[in-house]
């Protein structure tokens, strides 16, 4: 029904697109892709977005860089002061008594770092980029959560190179300062500054429809409004819906609605689809379909075998050379 | 806005396209206003940037609107200039007025 825009253009402003209001810019983006604007304008858009956000976005986040950074500096003496001194000690152990070993090191390790988030801010989580960005402007709460990144950062450290020493080997004074360096890099830094690695600020209603469907299921039953030529516009829900169409004696949207041998049940699930699809977002806002929308809608619920597959997954069956048009250049569906 | 903070020639252009849109300015019609009345054209995302930082400065309210299927779901952020904002637009006029006046340059085509 609707002209979908490149999906990686999409996953890319979903992920680095940062401006504060991304959602509306995003549906801007989409309603201008919709009104007949080209795949390349619109990835030349949403490029700009994400050239124009990106420093604004590690201006924001320099305050919890400078704490996990700073975290993780203070672990790295304490830490040299252990290995200079051979403490701890490897743990003598055949391979599957190690990685026992490994696997409750890393659950105490995981506690020791969530444990002051749960006391401080009453969450079992450790994530705290999502919560950094998401504080807003409260003083107080971001000072605890820039604390508790540091405090991550530095039991982080502290924690990897107890593990490696207890349970895999001691190493040189070089390999000491790769690893930290290489934790540091891949499991410190990185995940706080590339976006991609963490979950997008705000979860598009397609997203939501993808991943949890449930969530989009209409709270009432599906009806669409279809405008007709004379101007009128009518109320089409599956009971009544032939009574409906009859009354409204057009001949015009009879003919779409049955004309060449349509059935009834054909007409009810192309309803059901179009008016899941308009009702199922945020305010459920319906909208009104005109008789060509209508007859697409029905030649398209005609050409899937249930209206779910035509909901939730309506590109099962697409080739590879299918996808990559959807990833670079989008779709009509 | 704080003495001396100037306003941007975007955000200038943002501000005139939300006094002629009135309340149902969001961030297409803007950018077509800007489009239409500069003759160039205006991305989305640098509109947004720009408004962004008029909001900072309390030259630019916005509230959330309507979410429609076109729209993927995503709700509209209307625009609109506040008091301020007015003010601010009156004085970089006078600014630019003054600034205009008596060079020979730039008057009847003269370069």
């Amino acid at each position: 029904m609707f002209r979908r825009p490149p999906a990686l253009a999409v996953w890319l402003l979903d992920r680095l697109g940062y401006t504060r209001q991304n959602a509306a810019l995003a549906g801007d983006l989409l309603e201008e892709f919709r009104n007949g604007r080209s795949a390349g304008w619109y990835w030349r858009q949403a490029l700009a977005v994400i050239a124009d956000g990106f420093p604004r976005q590690m201006a924001a986040l320099a305050p919890y860089l400078l704490a996990v950074t700073a975290g993780y500096a203070a672990q790295l003496p304490l830490s040299y002061v252990l290995w200079s001194s051979g403490f701890p000690r490897e743990v003598a152990g055949t391979g599957w008594a190690k990685v026992g070993l490994w696997a409750l090191m890393q659950a105490a390790g995981w506690f020791a770092s969530a444990a002051p988030v749960k006391w401080t801010l009453g969450e079992w989580s450790v994530r705290l980029r999502p919560m950094f960005c998401g504080v807003g402007t409260e003083p107080q709460k971001r000072a605890t959560i820039l604390a508790l990144a540091g405090y991550d950062s530095f039991s982080f450290g502290l924690w990897s190179y107890c593990l490696c020493a207890v349970v895999f080997w001691h190493f040189s004074q070089a390999q000491f300062l790769k690893w930290e360096s290489t934790w540091f890099v891949l499991w410190v830094f990185a995940p706080a500054v590339l976006p991609a690695l963490a979950a997008p600020a705000t979860r598009s209603a397609e997203a939501v429809e993808h991943r949890e469907p449930w969530l989009a299921i209409p709270q009432r039953e599906p009806v669409i409004t279809v405008a007709l030529p004379d101007g009128r516009a009518i109320l089409l829900g599956r009971d009544r819906l032939a009574e409906s169409i009859y009354a409204a004696a057009d001949p015009q949207l009879t003919r779409v609605a049955f004309g060449g041998g349509k059935s009834l049940d054909l007409l009810r699930r192309a309803v059901w689809l179009g008016g899941y699809r308009s009702m199922s977002h945020i305010e459920r806002k319906a909208e009104t379909f005109t008789l060509a929308e209508l007859a697409a809608l029905i030649d398209e619920t005609a050409r899937t075998k249930s209206v779910i597959e035509a909901v939730y997954q309506p590109k099962r069956r697409e080739s590879f050379l299918g996808r990559l048009k959807v990833w670079f250049c989008g779709d009509s569906a | 806005m704080p003495r001396g903070a100037y306003l941007g020639e975007l955000e200038l252009m943002a501000l005139l396209a939300l006094i002629r849109l009135g309340d149902d300015a969001y961030g297409v019609p803007i950018c077509y206003e800007i489009e239409k009345r500069s003759g160039r054209e205006a991305a989305l995302g640098s509109v947004y940037a720009a408004l962004e930082r008029l909001e900072g400065k309390g030259l630019v309210t916005s509230r959330l609107g309507e979410s429609t299927a076109v729209r993927g779901g995503r709700a509209k952020r209307y625009f609109r200039i506040t008091a301020q904002g007015m003010r601010e637009v009156r004085q970089t006029q006078r600014a630019l007025v003054n600034l205009w006046r008596g060079l020979p340059e730039l008057e009847g085509g003269r370069a």
